[in-house]
Formats: C-alpha cells, sequence, structure tokens
C-alpha cells in the first residue's frame, strides 16, 4: 500500500469516525439522561442533512450558518418530538412501573418518532436523491498527496463541537445539571430543579448532536429519505463498543469503527460492514462493558 | 402550625403503606419517628417531600397546602429531604454537588458565601472539593447530602437514617451536626432505626408501626417507655 493511499484511508476513517462521534454522543445523552434508546436517532440525523439542503442549497445561506440552523431546527424537532410522545408517555410511569418496561417502552415509542419522521419526510420531499454542491470542493496536495479539503473540515467542525460539548458538559450549570440526572433524576429533583425540563433539554441536545452530523456529512453524500436507516445501526454498534456513558469510549469506538471500515472496504470490499460487526463481539466477549464504558469499570 | 400531616393515606400499588397518619412538627423542633424496617417511615417523608402522591389526606407547610405539589416547588418552600442511602450524586465532584444544591440561588454572590458557611462547618469538604463524590467515605458522604441540603435554604430538614452504615464514633460526630443545624432555627425531622441516638438528639416522637402512629410525646419520656424499650432499645 503506497503512503498517498494510506493517508487517504486514514482521512476517509477519521471522517466516518467523526460522525459516528457525533451521532452516538447525542444516543448517549438521550439514552443516559431520558432512559430512552433512541431508534429515531437516525431519522434525525436525516433530517438535519434536509435542513442544511433547504438553507444552504435552496436559499444559498452560508455553510457555517446553514449548519447551525441545521443544530437549532433539529434541538427544537427533538424537543417537540420528546413532549409530544415521551413526555405523554411517562406520565404513565409510576414508582412501582419496572425499569425494563420503561426501556421497552420508551423504544417502542421511539420507534413510532421514526417511523412518523421518516414517512413524513417521504411525504414532502419524495424519494429523489438530492445533491449539495460542495462548499469546499478543492482537492489539497500534502506532500504528494491528494486529500478533499471538505473532508478536513468535516474532521475540524467534528472536533470543535466535541470540544464544545465538553466545556457544555463539564463548565456549565446547565451541563453539571445534565449529567446528574443522568445518574439520579430523584436527587436532583429534591434540590429543587424541575427535571421535566432537563429531561426536555437533554432529547433536544441529543437530537441537535445529530443533526448537526447529517448537516456536516450532507456535502459528501447525497441527502437521501433512506439515510437515516443506514447510520442507525452503525451507530448502536459503536455505542456499545466504545461503552454506554463513557465520551471517551464513545471516541475510541467511532475511531475504530472508522477505521475498520475504511480499510476493510479497501481491500475486502462490501463483506467489510461483517467483518466489523464479528469483531465487534468478539470486543464484548472480553468486555461486556465496551471498551471504557460505565459497566466496563 | 409549621408542619401539619392530617389523616393522612398512600399506596404503593395497591398495598396501602400509611394508614391514616397525622403528625405536627413545631418550628426551631426535633421530631423523630422510630419505628421497624416497612412501618411507613420513608414513605410518610417522600410523601412530605413531594416524590410521593398521597391517596388520601393533607400535608400543610407555614400556612400553605403542599401535598399534591411538584418536589421541586416543595423544597423551594423551604423543606429539604435527605433521602435514604444519602442520593448524593456519585460521579460528580463533590463541589459539583454542593453547586448543584445551591441552584436555588440564583445570586452568585450569595452562593459563594452558602459555600463559604458550608466550608467552615464541614472543612472536610472543602479539602475534598475537587474529588469524585462516590470516592468519599460513608460518613463524609452523609456530610455532603446534609451540606446540599442546607444550600436549599430550608426551614425544615427532613433526614432519613443518617446514621446507617456509619461506625459509632462518626455516628456520635452526626448527631452533633444535627444539633448544631437545629440550633439555627432550622426544624429537623429525623427517621432512625437507631432509636437511641433518635431519641436523645429529639424533642418529641412518633412510633410507627405497620403505617400507624401507635405512640407519640415527648422524646425523653419515650425512653423511658416499658414498651419502646423492648420493642426499640433492646430490652
Amino acid at each position: 500500500m503506497s503512503l498517498g493511499l494510506f493517508i487517504q484511508l486514514l482521512v476517509n476513517a477519521l471522517t466516518i469516525g467523526s460522525i459516528y462521534i457525533l451521532m452516538v454522543l447525542g444516543l448517549d445523552i438521550i439514552l443516559r439522561g431520558t432512559k430512552i434508546l433512541n431508534f429515531a436517532h437516525g431519522q434525525l440525523y436525516m433530517l438535519g442533512a434536509y435542513v442544511l439542503f433547504l438553507f444552504f442549497q435552496t436559499l444559498h445561506l452560508n455553510f457555517a450558518l446553514s449548519l447551525v440552523l441545521s443544530g437549532a431546527s433539529l434541538a427544537l424537532i427533538g424537543a417537540l418530538s420528546y413532549l409530544g410522545i415521551f413526555a405523554v408517555l411517562s406520565r404513565r410511569f409510576t414508582v412501582s412501573t419496572t425499569f425494563s418496561y420503561i426501556l421497552l417502552l420508551s423504544a417502542m415509542a421511539s420507534v413510532g418518532l421514526m417511523m412518523i419522521l421518516q414517512q413524513g419526510t417521504l411525504l414532502v420531499f419524495g424519494t429523489q436523491e438530492r445533491g449539495i454542491q460542495s462548499p469546499l470542493p478543492q482537492i489539497i496536495d500534502v506532500f504528494n498527496v491528494r486529500i478533499s479539503l471538505m473532508r478536513l473540515i468535516i474532521i475540524f467542525l467534528s472536533l470543535l463541537i466535541c470540544i464544545c460539548l465538553y466545556l457544555l458538559m463539564y463548565k456549565t450549570t446547565f451541563g453539571k445539571i445534565l449529567r446528574a440526572v443522568s445518574y439520579d433524576p430523584e436527587a436532583v429533583t429534591l434540590q429543587g430543579i424541575n427535571t421535566s425540563w432537563v429531561f426536555v433539554s437533554c432529547f433536544a441536545l441529543g437530537s441537535a448532536l445529530a443533526g448537526l452530523a447529517g448537516g456536516i456529512i450532507a456535502p459528501l453524500f447525497s441527502v437521501t429519505p433512506s439515510m437515516g436507516q443506514n447510520i442507525i445501526f452503525m451507530s448502536f454498534l459503536v455505542l456499545l463498543v466504545g461503552g454506554i456513558g463513557s465520551y471517551r469510549g464513545t471516541i475510541a469506538g467511532g475511531l475504530l469503527v472508522g477505521l475498520l471500515l475504511s480499510f476493510g472496504f479497501q481491500f475486502m470490499g462490501g463483506i467489510a460492514e461483517l467483518f466489523v460487526f464479528m469483531l465487534v463481539i468478539i470486543i464484548l466477549v472480553f468486555r461486556p462493558g465496551g471498551l471504557l464504558g460505565e459497566a466496563a469499570e | 402550625m409549621f408542619l401539619e400531616v392530617k389523616d393522612l393515606i398512600v399506596h404503593y400499588g395497591k398495598a396501602e403503606v400509611i394508614k391514616g397518619l397525622s403528625l405536627k412538627v413545631e418550628e426551631k423542633e426535633i421530631v423523630t419517628i422510630i419505628g421497624a424496617n416497612g412501618a411507613g417511615k420513608t414513605t410518610t417523608l417522600r410523601t412530605i417531600s413531594g416524590l410521593k402522591t398521597p391517596s388520601r389526606g393533607e400535608v400543610w407547610f407555614c400556612g400553605g397546602k403542599i401535598s399534591g405539589l411538584k418536589a421541586h416547588k416543595i423544597v423551594r418552600l423551604g423543606i429539604s429531604h435527605v433521602p435514604e442511602g444519602r442520593k448524593i450524586l456519585a460521579p460528580l465532584s463533590v463541589m459539583e454537588n454542593l453547586e448543584i444544591g445551591a441552584y436555588l440561588r440564583k445570586d452568585k454572590k450569595e452562593a459563594v458565601a452558602g459555600f463559604k458557611n458550608i466550608f467552615d462547618h464541614f472543612p472536610i469538604l472543602n479539602e475534598r472539593r475537587k474529588q469524585i463524590a462516590g470516592s468519599l467515605s460513608g460518613g463524609e458522604q452523609q456530610m455532603l447530602a446534609i451540606a446540599r441540603a442546607l444550600l436549599n435554604q430550608p426551614k425544615l430538614i427532613m433526614m432519613d437514617e443518617p446514621s446507617t452504615g456509619l461506625s459509632p464514633l462518626v455516628v456520635e460526630q452526626m448527631g452533633l451536626i444535627i444539633t448544631d443545624i437545629n440550633s439555627r432555627g432550622i426544624s429537623i425531622v429525623l427517621v432512625e432505626q437507631n432509636a437511641r441516638m433518635a431519641l436523645n438528639l429529639a424533642q418529641r416522637a412518633y412510633v410507627l408501626e405497620a403505617g400507624k402512629c401507635v405512640l407519640e410525646g415527648e422524646a425523653s419520656a419515650m425512653a423511658n417507655d416499658q414498651r419502646v424499650k423492648s420493642a426499640y432499645l433492646g430490652g
């Protein structure tokens, strides 16, 4: 393998990996904060891409602003979905409702949300693929290796979002409350904090991350209504391999799966995905809690 | 009346766990609720703090009805609940736990003064403020839970089994902390398995059995009552 090919595959791996990381950080924030295993996460990602298409391609706003709008719109859609579906559902739960029942019912409700968003998008936008003109089509040449500038920007933006998320979760009162609610909502209620709004915020923040992931990747691939279905299972896989409840685990898992997919496709073709799933099963045999998750310790 | 619980009935599912309980707490008083496991002590506290909704009966605090209000609103009225098992936020740092306790103080300066006050009373928490709360010893975790409750600026603190899992020396220290908090004018409702400690600290006591109050009165008199002695004080 030439150095040029190696670097190109590495850049591809980091691009895919960053998208998974954003997706899974969102999944994890929602899962731990609201106890919802969000099957609709892929559709939120898909909607993020459509919002970007709308603002960037149709209304010709600049890319950065369109991306911010993708995140913001999805935060709003997430908050409304939570209030309309999950908040109503949670009123049926009492202290004696078992945790497994809560998890199952919430996950099923998210499957419902997935179908609503999927079919809604089909109705509005139709089945056709939408292409987005890359805002940065340049190819740069580093030591005779040709690399797409857009891919580097995607990696950079994802890193920037991760840093912002870290600052939000560890340096602001809001983030500290989100982390506290993920651990024990009742203890937080007893400090005079209205946890209902914290749950809404958790779902909105997780949805915003999915929207940003969809928006960032949109110029690289074409936007289709089915793009959410393709990414959700791989995202669950990253969540498991990295470990639930660990940001470092999510990042490690995202990068690992990105590398395996990128290099796997080059040398094995389509069977690479099967190979990734098998490898993850092997990892989980030895570390059932994932690489760095809460359950791993 | 400061705090009054009237004819309370509480269910968990179909099981009636509190069967018509009435009790009163005066301002600046320490009242203890003692009783065996499953007598309904914890449920009583959870109902007062709004974590559990009563099926019937009412709770009044400072002249207003509070039963039916959400738990976070009841804290704002001045009742803090240090729950069973402490419920500290183990993955967060000690300081973050305190910050969440001070959430209701919108004025930043006031919050800083609150932390300083806490650290004066619990210097160990200052030493450990950057540590993860889950790494504290049992006694330190209990202090953190009490400190966090104090930051809510309560008029009444309800403590559920503060002595559980602590060594006798630390239990004694906990007794001093409770007396000290009370001397600042804060009323205390103390639920305890350790009836001896509770009756020493409290002015008045209620004895719960199977969701009903079977005995109430002066704590000192209760400590000498033959029935209480044989049932809760080991002879």
